[in-house]
This record gives C-alpha cells, structure tokens and sequence, in this order.
C-alpha cells in the first residue's frame, strides 16, 4: 500500500509510515473511514502533521550551552516549518530529526565542560590542600 | 496545527513515567531558582564561566543570562534587559512552551499551539547572530547590548 501523506510505499501491516510517520489507512484502497464512524473516531488528523521543531530547545542551548550547535539547531527549525507550510512533512520529519540532534550535540557538550569545569575545581581545592598540609609541616 | 513550542505532546495516554519525568523536571527547576536568586553570579568562581567567553574573550549570545536572570528574580527589571536583552526577550516564548508541557504533563491540556512563519523562524537566526556580532563591538552604541 502507499502512505497517502507522502506517497511512498509502506508495507501493508504497517500503522504509521516508515517514511513520514503519519498514520496509515488499514484498510488499503478502502474509503478513508469505516462506514458509520464519526471522522473524530478516526486516528486524529492534527496529530500526523504534528511535526515539532525544536524551536524553544534551541533557543534553550543557544542561551545556556554558549555554542554554535543552539544555531545550526535553529536553522533546521525554520527549515521544517517551511517544509510543513508547503506539505512535505516526509521531509520536515527528516529535519526535525536533524534540530534535535543538533540540541542534544549542543546540550551534551555544554554539559560535558560544565562537569569538566567542576572536576577542574575540585582538584585545584584537593591539590591546594595537599600544598596547605606540606607547608604546615603536617 | 503544529506544535510549535513543544517538542513533544505529553498526553494522558504516554506512559506515566514519561510525564512524571517531566514533572520532576519542572520541579528541579525550583531550587535552581532559589540558588539563582540567593547567589549573584557577578560574584566570581561559583558558577562556571561561559565555555565561549573563557576561549576567545568574546561574549556569546547567552552571557549574561544567569546575571539577567537574578536580577529579574530580585525585581530589578531594566538591569536584567541590561545584562542579556535577547535571552530576556525569549523568556516569554520558553514560559509558554514550559507552561504548555507542564499543562499537558499533568492535567491533558494545552496551551493553543502556534505555527510560526518560516520567515519569522530565519528572522530570529539573523537576531541571534547580529546581537552576537555587535555586542562584541566596543563602541558606545553596542557597549549597552553587552553584559
């Protein structure tokens, strides 16, 4: 069967696309609702174009992280909601993955020379004590 | 139509964990505040220097946050635009988005979701970068935009 979203060929036991992650019609070549169900029933609509963007994350790391990552993340957030607003959300799901690694990068490292900057201090203060006992004679 | 400030929608249907973990989130947040609000960060040596700034001497676009920050917390309003006017200026949008996931994380509800225009999106990548660039320039004008 082909996702009617974006197209591409899915495998007929699927529920959502492998490719664009919008849920799939089960009953393939059949009308788009069962006979009888109210539309609200059916999968929820709002929900398969709900692509996020990783705006706030990005903000977020640009702020906190003080590294180009938070940039490029926003980058990528302008970039699927212009694939969103022309209807290519196969693609836009691609870049929203590409906003999140990104902040996850940005976060990581920022994180990592946090830690660094913490173990730094506590063995200035270890080795500063050391030199404290020696000069004190202890 | 697209949730623009969540990345994810937490939904009485996700596994409890996964909403509790958010709580939990929210809830760290408290004493960060707290320790925000009882130590001035313009005091040297407790809280690590901006990775950015200790290498090349440079103020990214985030410096000055924690010292903006603190003294939003002691109500000191115009020295907090005056230590970071962008992060300032995004706090609003990062209070929404936490309001909204805080909301949905505990009660299946949002906040109404916004899709911003793309234009909109690449105009605040051009602000981020011309305030990294031009509060780096020593000239009055400029000076007002550093930390």
């Amino acid at each position: 069967m082909f996702c009617s979203t974006c197209g591409r060929e899915t495998s007929d036991e699927a529920r959502y696309c492998e490719n664009c992650g919008a849920v799939l019609d089960q009953q393939a070549g059949g009308p788009s609702y069962a006979p009888g169900m109210p539309p609200q029933d059916q999968p929820r609509y709002g929900e398969r174009i709900d692509v996020p963007n990783y705006l706030v994350q990005a903000i977020l790391v640009t702020i906190f992280c003080c590294l180009p990552a938070g940039i490029v993340a926003i980058v990528f957030a302008a970039q699927v909601n212009g694939r969103v607003r022309s209807g290519d959300l196969a693609d836009a799901q691609r870049l929203s993955g590409n906003a999140r690694t990104w902040c996850w990068i940005s976060f990581g490292v920022g994180l990592a020379i946090g830690l660094l900057y913490f173990l730094v201090i506590i063995f200035s203060v270890i080795a500063g004590l050391g030199g404290a006992f020696q000069s004190s004679g202890l | 139509m697209v949730c623009e400030l969540n990345a994810k929608r937490l939904s009485l249907a996700d596994p409890p964990m996964w909403r509790w973990r958010f709580v939990m989130l929210g809830l760290a947040m408290l004493p960060c505040l707290a320790l925000l609000y009882v130590r001035n960060p313009e005091e040297p040596g407790f809280y690590p220097p901006c990775p950015f700034f200790a290498l090349t001497g440079l103020h990214c676009p985030g410096c000055g946050t924690l010292r903006g920050i603190h003294q939003l917390l002691r109500g000191d309003i115009p020295a907090a635009f005056g230590f970071n006017l962008f992060s300032m200026l995004m706090l609003p949008i990062i209070g929404y988005a936490f309001v909204s996931a805080l909301l949905s994380a505990t009660w299946d509800r949002r906040l109404p979701t916004v899709l911003l225009h793309p234009a909109l999106i690449w105009g605040l990548l051009v602000a981020v970068l011309s305030f990294w660039a031009l509060r780096n320039v020593p000239v009055f004008p400029f000076t007002v935009l550093a930390p």
